[in-house]
């Protein structure tokens, strides 16, 4: 579904993203870990369409940048951004138009219902908690029914309900076929959701780790993370 | 598009119902738009006096100079929005975007063309409602000799300039984006238009004209009247054509007026389609301005802390335990601020109170009431100045509610470091001034210390009207802050100027005494200041 190839992007100096390659088939998840500053919102941003990079991204087989393969994507950002002008409901309603979604309103009452926003759908985005508004991005990448799913640190600022509700809708997402890409830094919240951790430091993929990985060197998967992290920070400070 | 429609829609009702449901942002509203609409009824009065005052043939001697002053200003404010529209075109154009639009509309199904144009719309119906000022020239459009149907086209025209060069400039943005070697030859050519511009003027006049009209006004009014209508000038592609609709909206339509005005249009609409067809890649740069102009907000909000690292020698707050620690902070956050200790402030004030002080020796005024006068000036400077203290951050800091500090003692060491603030404002100016106009030792301090004691009733007051608003953020509550601060600065200001009448007097000594007043009563708004105060920190914030 996606597929990453040789990606660079360079903020004038800064190299944030170092010839990154990867691939998510569909019905897998795939979490991006590393420190901040590792690379991986700017890599999500350039799979979104966002940013200029050199490389190439697809999906679906359609170039990132096209409209058929926004049609097809998801994506929940770090921060999120609202309207201050448009209530909770008009937001769905922007997103449906948008995105030309059939019987919006029937999936957008159920996803309001799932995560507790019905009662907030005449507010206004400017009267919205950091939360609330993190709900309603996730209801807004939801909406479409994407195939490819980019979701920027999402756990942030939810309530634990919230965090069950997104833990479940994406292994829902998951056993429909859709491909989704996590990053995140809290490690314990995405226990039971992965297939693949890739461990990004200074831009690159420093290893790839997979439950069997896991299940053969008998760690967990926080102790494997700073392990190769740790590791890795140490060589680069002794490197010349 | 029908989704950027709908955006549109939903902004404008939710920011009209939004208006109704909340007096915070009602109130302004109406102060706001009752004020232009007294200004504007005052000037369409001021027109229709002078209309039936003058004489007829007064009005049409008048007006054809008239023109022609009107259509000189309209060519330099054409070139002036021209070249820096389309300047700032080769660096960020006139891209305008939300954070919200970043999120929803970059990553939607949406052709990054239809976003341009959304951008375009927005932008030109802001151009529209800013060109509503223009009405207030209309009085002085109306005494230069315009009448009816001009009026109306030089508005219109007005609209169409500003439309144009924001559509010009956002092309260039478009351009550079795609191809960035072309930036500096872009750059290049907007410089030199106003060279080419002047170029086109000067080569409308004969050798001589401008020497030999120089201190004959008619002479000087035909030679700028032939370069105005220059067709050379006139047919210089945008600048010309823009200064040829506005001419012909003051003047007439002739043939060259016309093939201008054809050009203009023309090229409008290729401008347009360039930029809906154009396959610029500027998402990532847009992102960028609307991440950097969310920053400059921010800083604008809680003021600019220059980026550097600090020695470890100037690390932490400073002696001392207990609440004094909120003195040092202040202290050592002013220290960053201002690491030259004396900013801007001291310049205001060092502006302000020497020349206040110079008019005051000329006038030979003696040591009470020149004193008097300058804490009266002092005051007007403090009034705007006091509302923005550290204090107000303080009282919604939650380290200074949970701090286990008694409340009145956290409430005198943050304003202790207000105070000083106060007399490093202060101290310079009223030095420069007591020298200046002479006031002798007695007159300077007593006139500094009444001066400073007016910081008195302001952190008094501010703190008054945090524990009723709860917080000094919206236009309503610096309105309500406003007024409390002019209440409490009432009792002082009352006695200082009672001491500067009795200053007048034939015993001008007597007018210390109601002088004494002005720190008794500010210290006393003080007091219920800090009355206030500890009952914030003791019940908490309203908010």
């Amino acid at each position: 579904m996606l597929a990453v190839n040789n990606v660079t992007k360079r903020y004038r100096r800064v190299l944030a993203n170092d010839q990154i390659s990867l691939e998510v088939p569909s019905g897998v998840t795939a979490i991006l870990a590393g420190p901040n500053g590792a690379g991986k919102s700017t890599l999500l941003k350039c799979i979104m369409g966002l940013l200029r990079f050199e490389g190439t991204i697809h999906v679906d087989g359609h170039h990132n940048k096209s409209l058929a393969a926004k049609r097809l994507s998801g994506y929940v950002p770090e921060v999120p951004q609202m309207y201050p002008l448009l209530t909770v409901a008009e937001h769905l309603e922007l997103v449906a138009r948008l995105y030309s979604v059939a019987d919006w309103e029937a999936k957008a009452e159920r996803l309001l219902e799932r995560f507790e926003l019905a009662d907030k759908r005449t507010k206004l985005g400017s009267e919205l908690s950091k939360g609330m508004q993190q709900k309603v991005s996730i209801c807004s990448a939801l909406l479409p029914g994407p195939r490819l799913l980019l979701l920027d640190e999402p756990l942030i600022g939810l309530d634990p309900h919230a965090i069950r509700e997104l833990k479940l809708t994406l292994a829902e997402l998951r056993a429909d076929g859709c491909s989704l890409l996590l990053s995140t830094h809290i490690l314990d919240s995405i226990d039971d959701i992965w297939d693949v951790v890739l461990v990004m430091q200074n831009g690159r993929f420093i290893a790839e780790i997979t439950p069997g990985l896991l299940a053969e060197r008998g760690v967990d998967l926080e102790t494997m993370f700073f392990t190769l992290t740790e590791n890795s920070s140490a060589a680069g400070a002794e490197a010349p | 598009m029908s989704a950027l429609v709908f955006i549109w829609r939903c902004r404008l009702r939710n920011s009209l119902r939004q208006l109704i449901h909340q007096p915070a942002k009602l109130v302004p509203a109406i102060f706001f738009t009752v004020f232009l609409g007294i200004a504007f009824v005052f000037s369409i009065r001021d027109m229709l006096s002078e209309a039936q005052d003058a004489a007829p043939a007064t009005v049409a001697g008048s007006g054809s100079g008239g023109l022609i002053l009107v259509e000189g200003i309209l060519l330099l404010l054409v070139l002036f929005i021209s070249t820096s529209s389309l300047w700032t075109g080769t660096k960020q154009g006139g891209l305008t975007f939300s954070e919200a639009d970043t999120h929803f509309l970059f990553t939607a199904p949406v052709s990054p063309q239809a976003v341009l144009i959304y951008s375009l719309v927005s932008t030109l119906g802001s151009l529209l409602v800013s060109t509503v000022f223009m009405l207030y020239q209309l009085p002085n459009l109306y005494s230069a000799g315009l009448r009816g149907l001009s009026l109306l086209l030089v508005f219109v025209g007005w609209f169409v300039m500003l439309a144009v060069t924001q559509i010009a400039s956002m092309l260039v943005f478009l351009i550079v984006q795609a191809k960035p070697e072309l930036r500096r030859p872009l750059q290049t050519v907007i410089i030199a238009l106003p060279f080419v511009t002047l170029a086109a003027i000067l080569a409308a006049l004969p050798g001589g004209s401008i020497r030999s009209s120089l201190g004959n006004p008619l002479t000087l009014a035909f030679y700028a009247d032939k370069a105005l209508g220059s067709t050379t000038l006139r047919l210089l592609p945008l600048v010309g054509w823009l200064h040829a609709l506005l001419r012909a909206a003051i003047r007439g339509f002739d043939t060259t007026a016309v093939i201008a005005v054809v050009l203009l249009a023309l090229s409008t609409v290729l401008m347009i389609l360039a930029i809906r067809y154009s396959e610029a890649d500027y998402y990532e740069d847009a992102a960028a301005r609307v991440t950097v102009l969310a920053e400059r907000q921010k800083k604008a909000e809680k003021g600019h802390l220059p980026a550097r690292r600090y020695a470890v020698r100037r690390q932490g707050i400073g002696r001392g335990d207990g609440a004094v620690a909120f003195y040092h902070k202040h202290r050592r956050e002013f220290s960053r601020l201002r690491p030259a200790v004396l900013g801007i402030m001291n310049l205001v004030y060092l502006a302000a109170l020497g020349a206040t002080a110079w008019m005051l020796r000329q006038e030979e005024v003696p040591a009470p009431a020149g004193s008097l006068i300058l804490v009266l000036v002092s005051w007007l400077i403090l009034y705007w100045h006091g509302l923005s203290l550290p204090l107000t951050d303080e009282l919604t800091n939650p380290l200074f509610f949970t701090a286990p500090v008694a409340p009145l003692s956290k409430l005198v060491q943050s304003t202790r470091f207000c105070f000083l603030r106060m007399v490093i404002d202060l101290a310079p100016a009223w030095l420069a001034a007591g020298i200046i106009a002479r006031l002798g030792p007695a007159g300077l301090v007593l006139g500094f210390v009444l001066s400073w004691s007016l910081s008195l009733p302001l952190i008094g007051s501010q703190i008054v009207a945090l524990r009723l608003l709860g917080s000094i953020t919206s236009t309503f509550e610096s309105i309500i802050t406003m007024l409390i601060s002019g209440l409490a600065v009432t009792p002082p200001i009352a006695s200082c100027i009672a001491a500067l009448v009795l200053a007048f007097t034939e015993n001008p000594g007597i007018a210390w005494i109601p002088a004494l007043l002005v720190p008794v009563t500010g210290a006393a708004a003080f007091g219920i200041g800090l009355l206030f105060g500890v009952q914030i920190l003791e019940r908490g914030s309203l908010r």
